[in-house]
């Protein structure tokens, strides 16, 4: 079977290569039979990534300890879930998963345009069977999925405790998915710039995509996070790791494309800046999977070290040049088409809404390329963790909040005092009343006031817009209101999605707010029926017991919880030692409300029987992941095809 | 002979760890936890101080201990940084510091957000129409949205028949 996968990724490099290379030399020397054959090419490339990948999900099914990356990511003890998630647990695995995707995404990118679009997609498949060779090759030549091991092995290493847990099918998918994803755009924008084809139909054929791949981003993103919160052990959901931050950075890049691309398509305004825009996400996420997996930063996600690094430097320079070298070509033809009429419009605030995400996704490569460039500079080794973040991100989130507020109550082209009165006299002053009252109430710290009364702002800008559409369909049409309600949301989806996505961002930041400013914790080593106390609340460590299973011995400890009195119930922390690994794994409790969380870390049994604990209190973190779901739910409505006719 | 300090300054740190008691510290949990907030566990972990969650961490465990000996002795908060800057290296503060080649990392996000608003400004201002006549015939949504058009006129017919 390892035969097998091996033989199909062989020929499918050659197939790949063969794609991109092909529809070149068919346009040059105009042989549409050789567009024609890399088009077929890639759909082979399909069945052929499509047959590795089975043979990987075979042999990891049936604990082939012969292959080495069996060898190395499973055990005959582990469950088959978690067996067959080994897929992306290591690099030679996760290349395969990124080149699987891909092909099958280009395939249906070929589906979607096997009639339309005949200009732009022999390029479109030159760069992306460009970007499979690529991959693919890596597979063949440095970190093959198929290797065999030297001496045969009866049993496997076993996954890292840390990944087993329900995040290992929430995150990495998602996040290598949306990685992958943005090599669909990118290549349409090639494909733009090469043919001089820069109207609108390569900015509509891009606009799913791009939603699909900030979508499967944001949300791998935040299943990391959620991971972090409840299995690494320390309480918080962002430690601005490399591979964290390398994540982010194609995010904020892609959530600046999705908003410039609108005044684009409305106003022919910001050709180049869209270019830059998504050649720069792609160019990010070849970023994101380079740091990922090759460990030149140290990070927690980097599970092994490999000599992927040069290789990747090397792509990403070729695409990066190639794709700006091909844009500076066609600057002449990407001029506006119109002038911005006014500083206050609705265009403006696209231009400052992209300054700061791009200023941000910049702020955050700086920090994580900064210890590399110290050591060059000084010869010192430099720590850049969450202070740095906090202290340099924090300020601009807040300005994005705001300009997320400000942006959808102004008029395209030119805003009058009447619109700004009308529009903003509202929600500003719930804004106000909002930090007024939460200032009275306790709330004292300068930066949450200001940020709670944004996020109030933020609210109350979109409901009264949406409400006040809502009421006169409502009054003009007859309808009831849910009725009125549906039909105007599925009447212009890419808007009302938009306004759901930003309402799960003010959930979100309300979240990170609370936690982040309003956090309180302690640390105490207690000996049965000793208390704990830390607020409101009274933890009773109850007792220690230990017990072993086929994989692991595990450390557990009981406690009671009361709050002021009242009793809660029990939380049982625990420590896991996994038999493969060294370094026990936290299991924490956490008893989650709405208002906060009681987060017990389980420090372990000293050898005078009592146990020591670290217990937080995190506030309102239970909406950080409320606000992922309606994240979803938003990008659903914007994505989903769109149902006009059902509101007619 | 930067080496040379940076031995002779970890002398009197490595004794402290060494005879520092692991736990039961004086000093408030708080201003221990407030201290280690700004340093990273030196066992290779990469969490900031109060984070690492490794059960027997040898370098966790002394470094808090030595904050809360420090603190006990009446040392205030810079004082015990520097030492353990002076023992470890700037790789121990969880951020750079504030000044020398440093300030490069502090400043350039900012520098480059506000180089980036210089550009756009001036674009805007080459962009701009300020001929009277086109600004009159500015109006407030796209003329070409029939959706929007279509919102905005059942808005002000509302508007209307609400007075």
């Amino acid at each position: 079977m390892a035969d097998l996968g091996y033989a199909a990724l062989v020929i499918a490099l050659g197939v790949t290569v063969f794609a991109t290379l092909a529809p070149l030399v068919g346009l040059r020397w105009k042989l549409p039979a050789l567009i024609d054959g890399a088009r077929n090419g890639l759909w082979a490339v399909t069945a052929l990534v499509t047959i590795a990948s089975l043979a990987l999900l075979y042999l990891l099914a049936t604990n082939d300890f012969k292959t080495e990356y069996v060898y190395q990511y499973t055990s005959s003890d582990m469950s088959l879930s978690y067996t067959l998630a080994a897929f992306w647990a290591g690099n030679a695995g996760s290349l395969l998963f990124w080149a699987w995707t891909l092909s099958v995404c280009m395939a249906l990118v070929l589906f979607q345009h096997r009639a339309k679009n005949r200009e732009l997609m022999p390029y479109v498949t030159a760069v992306v069977a460009g970007t499979l060779a690529f991959f693919i090759g890596l597979m063949i030549f440095v970190s093959n999925p198929f290797a065999q091991m030297p001496f045969p092995q009866v049993e496997g290493e076993g996954l890292n405790p840390l990944l087993e847990n329900m995040g290992m099918f929430l995150h990495p998918p998602p996040q290598l998915l949306g990685y992958m994803a943005f090599t669909i755009p990118f290549a349409f924008a090639v494909a733009a710039l090469a043919t001089g084809r820069l109207g609108d139909e390569w900015i509509q054929s891009i606009r799913r995509w791009t939603i699909f791949a900030w979508l499967t981003l944001g949300f791998g993103v935040l299943a990391g996070a959620q991971w972090a919160y409840v299995e690494l052990g320390w309480g918080g959901y962002m430690g601005w790791d490399p591979v964290e931050n390398a994540a982010l950075m194609p995010w904020l890049v892609g959530t600046a494309f999705l908003h410039s691309i609108m005044v684009q398509r409305r106003r022919g305004m910001l050709k180049v800046w869209n270019m830059m825009l998504i050649i720069f996400a792609f160019n990010l996420s070849i970023l994101g999977t380079l740091l990922t997996r090759s460990g030149i930063l140290g990070s927690v996600h980097s599970f092994s070290q490999s000599s992927l690094g040069p290789l990747f430097v090397a792509f990403m320079a070729v695409s990066f040049t190639g794709s700006m070298a091909l844009l500076y070509y066609r600057l002449p033809k990407l001029r506006a088409e119109h002038e911005l009429d006014s500083w206050v419009s609705r265009e403006s605030t696209f231009l400052v809404n992209n300054l700061v995400l791009v200023g941000i996704a910049f702020a955050v490569f700086w920090g994580t390329m900064f210890p590399i460039i110290t050591e060059v500079v000084r010869g010192e080794k430099i720590t850049v963790g969450p202070p740095f973040y906090n202290q340099v991100t924090g300020p601009l989130f807040l300005i994005l909040l705001l300009i997320m507020g400000i942006c959808p109550l102004i008029g395209w082209r030119h805003a009058s005092r009447d619109n700004l009165v009308r529009n903003f006299l509202y929600p500003v002053a719930f804004g106000v009343a909002v930090g007024i009252i939460l200032f009275l109430l306790g709330v004292r710290k300068p930066a949450a006031t200001i940020s709670f009364a944004v996020l109030a702002f933020v609210t109350a800008g979109i409901l009264r817009d949406w409400s006040r559409a809502v009421r006169a369909r409502h009054q003009m049409r007859a309808e009831g209101w849910l009725r009125a309600f549906l039909r105007l949301t599925v009447s212009n989806q890419p808007r009302y999605g938009g306004y759901i996505v930003h309402l799960s961002v003010v959930v979100i930041a309300l979240g990170v707010t609370g936690s982040m400013f309003y956090p309180s914790e302690t640390t105490a080593t207690v000996k049965p029926g000793d208390t704990i106390s830390i607020g409101r609340y009274s933890l009773k460590f109850e007792g220690a017991s230990e017990y072993q299973t086929q994989s692991k011995q595990v450390l557990a400890s009981t406690l009671t919880i009361y709050n002021g009195g009242d009793y809660l119930g029990t939380v049982t922390p625990e420590r896991y030692i996994h038999r493969n690994h060294d370094n026990p794994v936290t299991e924490v409790a956490i008893r989650s409300t709405l208002k906060e969380d009681l987060y017990v870390i389980y420090g372990g049994k000293n050898p005078d029987g009592t146990a020591t604990f670290k217990v937080k209190v995190n506030p309102m973190v239970m909406w950080i992941w409320i606000g992922w779901g309606v994240m979803l739910l938003g990008s659903a409505v914007a994505f989903w095809p769109e149902m006009k006719r059902w509101t007619a | 002979m930067d080496s040379l300090r940076r031995l002779l300054g970890i002398i009197p740190v490595a004794v402290l760890l060494a005879t520092a008691p692991a736990p039961a510290l004086a000093a408030s949990a708080d201003r221990v936890n407030e201290i280690a907030s700004q340093l990273v566990c030196q066992c290779g972990c990469g969490l900031v101080l109060n984070n690492c969650n490794h059960e027997h961490c040898e370098p966790r465990d002394s470094m808090l201990a030595y904050i809360g000996q420090a603190l006990d002795q009446g040392k205030t908060k810079d004082a015990i940084i520097a030492s353990l800057v002076e023992s470890y290296g700037e790789v121990v503060l969880a951020a750079p510091t504030k000044r020398g080649f440093n300030l490069v990392g502090w400043i350039t996000p900012f520098a480059a957000i506000a180089a980036g608003g210089g550009i756009v400004y001036l674009a805007v201002r080459a962009w701009m129409v300020w001929d009277r006549r086109t600004r009159e015939e500015a109006v407030e949504i796209a003329a070409d949205d029939p959706y929007l058009l279509r919102v905005d006129d059942e808005l002000k017919r509302y508007e209307e028949r609400m007075g």
